[in-house]
């Protein structure tokens, strides 16, 4: 399903005009529970991917309510380590062909969001078992993980803010002024998937084909053009990949305000972080802090608290694991795993580099180096690059053959 | 609560290596230097040392979030501690 089509916008505006003159919470949250049905139906009608989802909810919810009634951590780890293992067999990671028989990974099951899926019940899970949410009801969490705003690629609301929304609904928006902002981002957002991005792909489609088309004449292209090409190629799918993702957020962030549900930010002028691990609380910031709590946090907490002097190493570590993980869920290839090394290393070597500054100058020079415009600019220019480089080895539609990756590892005669 | 402050100011300085760490409530990670997120949760395992309590993930992520400050921190230890 595409968020910028205009049966969506059009469903859309019908929604954001229509919602307030229902009567009463009740059939508001009732039209809501069958719009949901409905996305998810056409999003993915085939019956077995709706049991499979329906086992998934439940189970969460029921282990969710079962263990924080027990406190029962063992139960909960041991579910939490099922359920990843089912949500990887049916991502169907490539990496585990040598470890599952093939059979396994060649199943028919495909379920609309699942990722998103997978994120919002590891939250709800911990979440409800520490007794951060109290009293969750079925119904509220039902129409939680099927949100049809959030179900495709987020943002990754977190539950209490969704019940907030679904016990007492905000207002319609205030003021004129509300609403046309509103409308306003959905149309920046339409602009940025149908006009920019898709121009984007286009030309990086068709520089692709240019690739193909000299590989098979005798003569190579100039050095020159080849250099052009490649620097085009380089840039245009990161960018690509922004104003897709980032077009997508600002069309269900203001579709949702005109309901009056306040979704996420999801994005903060990413190709301006200082480091990659400034970059991840700008870019896809709902999935960085969703793996700083949910990964990060427990794992360095845990151990830092059993060899205290040694935590600053097992800092390292973490950040290291947390993104190289995060790197891996964006794929389901082989080139993934380069992918999430170079994250892995990038956000590990950003960590190193501040705690050699803080060595060497202590905390004053560690601001006077924070504080200077030049570092700024340069350490910018450089984390955009590094990342840019690291989207060569991200999954495209391209033949292996038209990717500048395949022309860079052909120049460098690997 | 005065010694509540006092304590989780003896903390502040212990993990920040800052003696000169004078607490109020309306401080936040921009007034203390060095309180990043990975010296947020080395706080968090200090404080959580010192008073034998535990904060959950996300009132973890919740005590950096904008608007919250030394106070709001105050208050969740009250809390956990039955003296709030």
């Amino acid at each position: 399903m595409n968020v910028a089509s205009l049966e969506f916008l059009l469903g859309l505006f019908a929604l954001g005009a229509a919602f307030f003159l229902l009567a009463g919470h009740l059939s508001r949250r009732c039209a809501l529970f069958v719009l949901n049905l409905a996305v998810l139906y056409l999003a993915n009608p085939a019956p077995l991917s709706w049991i499979l989802l329906g086992v998934f909810l439940v189970t969460g919810y029921g282990t969710a309510l079962w263990a924080r009634a027990r406190s029962a951590k063992g139960a909960v780890a041991l579910y939490l380590a099922v359920f990843t293992l089912v949500f990887v067999i049916l991502k169907r990671y490539d990496f585990l062909l040598p470890l599952l028989p093939g059979l396994i990974l060649e199943h028919p099951i495909l379920i609309t969001g699942l990722s998103y899926i997978f994120f919002r019940q590891v939250h709800f899970i911990v979440d409800a078992i520490q007794g951060q949410i109290e009293n969750p009801s079925f119904w509220t969490y039902l129409n939680y993980q099927l949100n049809f705003f959030c179900l495709l690629s987020g943002p990754i609301q977190r539950y209490q803010d969704f019940a907030s929304y679904w016990v007492a609904p905000e207002p319609p928006p205030a003021s004129r002024e509300e609403v046309l902002r509103a409308f306003l981002r959905i149309l920046m957002g339409v602009g940025k998937v149908t006009v920019l991005a898709a121009a984007l792909l286009m030309a990086y489609d068709r520089m692709g084909e240019w690739r193909l088309t000299w590989l098979s004449q005798a003569n190579a292209a100039p050095l020159p053009v080849t250099l052009a090409w490649f620097l085009g190629m380089l840039y245009a799918y990161p960018l690509y990949v922004y104003l897709n993702f980032a077009g997508y957020c600002d069309i269900v962030i203001g579709g949702a305000f005109l309901i009056g549900m306040r979704l996420p930010e999801n994005f903060d002028r990413p190709y301006l972080s200082r480091n990659l691990i400034d970059f991840w609380t700008r870019w896809h910031r709902t999935l960085g802090f969703w793996v700083r709590d949910y990964i990060f946090t427990p794992l360095y907490m845990a151990l830092a608290k059993r060899s205290p002097q040694a935590a600053s190493r097992w800092a390292f570590a973490c950040y290291f694991v947390a993104f190289f993980l995060v790197g891996m869920w964006h794929g389901s290839n082989l080139k993934i795993v380069v992918f999430a090394l170079l994250h892995g290393i990038g956000v590990s070597a950003a960590k190193l580099w501040e705690a050699w500054l803080l060595k060497r100058g202590g905390r004053a020079g560690l601001r006077k180096y924070l504080e200077s415009r030049p570092i700024r600019a340069l350490a910018v220019f450089l984390t955009l690059h590094y990342f840019v480089f690291t989207v060569l080895f991200f999954p495209t539609h391209l033949a292996a053959e038209a990717t500048p990756l395949h022309a860079l590892l052909a120049w460098l005669q690997w | 609560m005065d010694e509540l402050r006092a304590q989780l100011q003896e903390v502040f300085r212990e993990v920040f290596d800052d003696e000169e760490i004078a607490l109020r409530d309306e401080m936040t990670g921009n007034d203390i230097e060095g309180w990043d997120s990975l010296m947020h949760l080395n706080l968090i395992i200090a404080v959580e040392s010192r008073f034998g309590v535990k904060f959950a993930t996300s009132e973890i992520s919740n005590l950096r979030n904008d608007g919250e400050n030394v106070g709001s921190m105050v208050s969740l230890l009250a809390k956990k501690l039955g003296r709030g």
